[in-house]
């Protein structure tokens, strides 16, 4: 540490070089993280909102384009096409119900057995764990094949049952193939992280409340899931807070072919992909109404999110 | 902190940094993605050239790139670098909506019109009407590029401050691609009356013949015997003879396309319609000028094809102001209509593939299962459903070396060939030159090559720009434009050059086809120059999974494809028919003036 004298000899100012080096490191290290996330997230959402409330059109003679002040003309299109589009609200609702309310309770199941180490508990942590592993797209792949050919095969040329369609070609089983794969592909994050907060459970007080009688289904509702509550509202909030932006992989299993069965998510996602600064075709928005619809939908989803936070913390169990 | 604990710590922000920078690769704006370019450290000038990876013009730009760089060898671009050398990437990740952030300093891609015009109007695109005007006497010619392009679409190369921007690129024919081989052998060729097989067929309503005997053909649109037409359909009721003679009679599936790409259907749609509405009413859909047959209605009374339920069309004719204020007729024309009645027709007689119902049948499955067709347990197809581009991805996708293989012919060529489309929707036949009609063709995907407009924002650019730009010239010569389809099996779009027998000698029988239906034929580019067009030109798209040919219905299901609605709708038990289809794809005269007409100033 060097230490800085005044004219009159006395201590001025002590440098310390080590913490400026440490603070220099610290600011390289995430100076281009931050420019990405400023760049890549802030200001594309700032942008967003900005296009939300501008018009578009190509100028006659010249390069460029006239951006006017587009009002809520963007708004009142985007809530349009939401009203035509009013089956992607059963399918969201489906998503979610299945994901969220059965996908989790599920879940919720599974890591208590294996919290509890009941047999072959390991073996179900990893199996469940294991859609994690590959990669999103590779595993939703395998699994469309194995829905699809696989399923085909067994049908047709093993049982003789004749023609069929797959699973996920078949109208009418396409959907609910598609909702157990997201249910399926959902178990590997929420048990791992369900049997990680349930493990850290003191274990004395559970021992104690064992003393006092309690069986199983008791000590999962009184000390289990109410300890854990903080782990499981992080997640249900999430899950609600994707209503309307989660396309149920639909995306990567059947590209651009899956209007039929679309979320909110799906549509967003696919019609952006191809959307350009001035309406495309009758069907695929501007960007401007994109943008609005996707405030739209934050602004239901915004008060919605913070106040079933709010009340899941207020009222959710206690342990005591 | 101990040492250990240190050691760990710097290694892992290290890591961490780099894993952080990796992203700024791809955000340079000079032209210079993966760090090489005019200010890398090679001692060439490296221009880097990104290539829509669809299957067309990799090899031709690397040989290309390698013949310009002979010729610029002691050429100083950049001070200090003698010569040029290329860094091609190829993707199907390469779009012209990317130009900007991809930092390549020229691009070979597809796209819609729209998204090319909009990265104009963005000043995103390079002015290159320099070199587009300029006689290329460096390269041994003495006309300029503009000279050599088609002056009926000069305006769509332009932005709308009048300057030259893009030149084209590859031309892609739309319609279906035909096994020659099963053809003659199973006589699915349409024979003179009382040549070969009779039929009699219920649904066309009259007897046709059908012959694998060349003399016994029918003689063709062109109404000349001998050619590549010969057998082939002339009227849509010979099609549909013919689709359900090899149907019936064959059990030959008379299509296949891709259920993963459902969409490629529409080329099939796209080839009847341009056959049926010939070169101006075809036209007219950009244009907003000429006279079209246009549809205000069905008449329910009436069907095209007995015991279908499919109904015919109420027609009127009408010559366009001009003005593009009644440009929605020509979009509702009656072409269209036939087109999408036919596609119901192959749905209800079950006349594609039934894989198409399947999303896992890729376009490289299709494209398998045309060649190898009958073999190692594949179904038997006539024809392919795709743009003419397919044939390159399967020779990329080496399939035809599998058929090679199992086919045991010793040869990776089949005989393969454009499936002609019929010209008229009546029963007028072409018996011979006096009555023959012209095969209008339509390019299916627009095209272009353009250069980074960013490049001139970066200092010491300069050399590098002129690269680029003497190497466009390079390429509009006409060595190197033969040299293309050469290579490529495909024509540049626009430009007028000589496709002679030094350059079809060295394709195969279906690039030949091609190229011989392109030379004798009209080719619709689907461009206007009105504003209206400029202005809303995603609207009249009908190229692949165009807005044209993907039923959207009102709080209903979007759909890629008219087969696709056909068959999901009647599944969910909407059966959404052709009307509906159509319905849904034009546009009412309301609906066209809210929505998509711009006046002309």
């Amino acid at each position: 540490m060097l230490v800085k004298t005044n004219e009159n000899g006395g201590t001025a100012k002590r440098i310390n070089y080590r913490k400026i080096k440490r603070m220099l490191f610290f600011a390289m290290l995430v100076a281009w993280p931050i420019f990405q996330f400023s760049l890549c997230y802030v200001y594309v959402n700032i942008n967003s909102f900005a296009l939300a409330f501008k018009h578009y059109e190509i100028p006659q003679g010249t390069l460029g384009f006239n951006i006017t002040f587009a009002g809520m003309d963007n708004f009142k299109e985007a809530i349009e096409i939401i009203s035509a589009r009013a089956y992607m609200f059963k399918t969201s609702f489906l998503n979610f119900f299945w994901t969220v309310l059965i996908g989790l309770t599920l879940a919720l199941t599974f890591s208590y057995y294996i919290y509890k180490k009941y047999p072959m508990s390991d073996l179900f942590r990893v199996v469940l764990f294991l859609p994690k592993i590959l990669s999103g797209v590779v595993f939703s792949l395998l699994f469309k094949y194995l829905s699809n050919d696989v399923y085909k095969y067994v049908v047709e040329v093993i049982l003789e049952s004749g023609p069929t369609l797959g699973l996920m070609d078949n109208p009418e089983t396409k959907l609910a193939t598609v909702l157990f794969y997201n249910v399926w592909v959902g178990f590997g994050v929420n048990v791992l992280m369900f049997t990680g907060s349930m493990s850290g459970i003191d274990e004395s007080i559970v021992e104690s409340a064992h003393l006092d009688g309690v069986n199983t289904v008791q000590e999962f509702i009184y000390i289990t899931f109410p300890m854990i509550w903080p782990t499981f509202t992080s997640f249900f909030t999430i899950h609600v807070a994707a209503f309307f932006t989660d396309q149920m992989a639909l995306h990567t299993m059947f590209g651009t072919q899956g209007h039929d069965i679309a979320t909110f998510g799906y549509y967003l996602y696919v019609t952006t992909a191809s959307a350009e600064l001035i309406q495309v075709n009758a069907t695929t928005p501007s960007f401007g109404v994109l943008s609005a619809m996707g405030l739209l939908m934050t602004a239901v989803m915004l008060p919605l999110v913070l106040t079933l936070r709010k009340v899941l913390k207020k009222y959710g169990p206690s342990v005591d | 902190m101990g040492k250990a604990k240190k050691t760990l710590a710097t290694t892992l922000a290290t890591m961490l940094s780099l894993t952080a920078l990796i992203g700024a690769t791809a955000c340079d704006p000079a032209g210079t993605p993966g760090g090489t370019g005019a200010g890398g450290n090679e001692s060439t000038t490296v221009i880097n050239v990104g290539n829509f990876g669809g299957g067309i013009g990799r090899r031709w730009l690397d040989e290309a790139g390698k013949r310009f760089a002979a010729l610029k060898v002691n050429e100083e671009y950049t001070p200090g670098k003698k010569g040029v050398s290329f860094e091609v990437t190829s993707t199907t990740g390469i779009k012209v909506t990317n130009l900007a952030q991809q930092g390549y300093a020229m691009m070979f891609t597809q796209g819609r019109y729209s998204q090319f015009f909009e990265e104009i109007q963005k000043g995103a695109v390079m002015d290159i009407t320099d070199i587009v005007t300029a006689p290329l006497t460096e390269f041994g010619e003495e006309g300029t590029i503009e000279d050599k392009l088609d002056e009926n679409y000069l305006f769509s190369l332009k932005g709308n401050d009048g300057k030259y921007y893009m030149l084209p690129h590859y031309q892609i024919q739309s319609a279906a691609s035909y096994d020659v081989d099963l053809f003659v052998k199973n006589g699915l060729y349409l024979a003179k009356t009382g040549e070969g097989v009779e039929y009699e067929c219920g649904l066309a309503g009259g007897t046709y013949y059908f012959t694998g005997k060349a003399s016994e053909k029918t003689v063709g649109n062109d109404g000349i015997a001998g050619t590549d037409d010969d057998g082939m359909p002339t009227t849509l009721n010979e099609l549909v003879a013919q689709c359900d003679y090899m149907k019936t009679r064959k059990s030959i599936n008379p299509f296949s396309t891709p259920g993963g790409h459902i969409d490629y259907a529409n080329y099939l749609v796209e080839g009847i319609w341009t056959g049926l509405a010939g070169y101006e009413q075809r036209a007219a859909v950009a244009s907003h000028q000429g006279t079209v047959d246009y549809v205000t209605g069905v008449d329910k009374t009436k069907e095209i094809w007995p015991g279908t339920e499919i109904y015919a069309p109420v027609i009127e004719k009408t010559t366009l102001v001009g003005d593009s204020t009644d440009g929605y007729k020509a979009i509702n024309q009656a072409g269209r209509y036939y087109a999408f009645a036919f596609m119901e027709l192959c749905y209800k007689q079950g006349w594609f593939y039934n894989r198409y119902k399947e999303n896992n049948y890729s376009y490289k499955d299709a494209m398998r299962s045309f060649i190898l067709n009958g073999l190692q347990n594949n179904p038997k197809i006539a024809a392919h459903v795709e743009g003419s581009y397919w044939y390159n991805e399967a020779e990329g996708y080496g399939l035809f070396n599998d058929y090679k293989i199992l086919s045991g012919t010793g040869s990776s060529v089949k005989n393969i060939a454009h499936w002609h489309m019929p010209t008229s929707i009546g029963n007028d036949v072409v018996t011979g030159p006096e009555n023959a009609r012209e095969e209008t063709q339509i390019d299916a995907l627009p095209a272009y090559m353009v250069i980074n407009g960013n490049l001139d924002d970066v200092p010491g650019n300069e050399g590098l720009i002129r690269a680029c730009k003497e190497f466009f010239q390079f390429l509009s010569t006409e060595q190197e434009l033969k040299a293309f389809t050469a290579d490529c099996g495909v024509a540049k779009a626009l430009y007028e050059y000589d496709i002679d027998d030094s350059v079809l000698s060295k394709l195969d029988p279906y690039q030949q086809t091609v190229m011989r239906l392109r030379a004798n034929n009209r080719v619709v580019e689907q461009v206007g120059d009105n504003n209206t067009y400029r202005a809303r030109s995603a609207n009249f798209s009908y190229g692949g999974s165009g807005a044209g040919f993907t039923p959207d219905f009102i709080g209903g299901v979007k759909y890629m494809s008219v087969i696709e609605a056909y068959h999901k709708s009647d599944a969910a038990g909407e059966y959404k028919n052709a009307w509906d289809c159509f319905e849904v794809t034009g546009f009412s005269q309301s609906k066209w003036m809210a929505e998509i007409y711009v006046p002309e100033n």
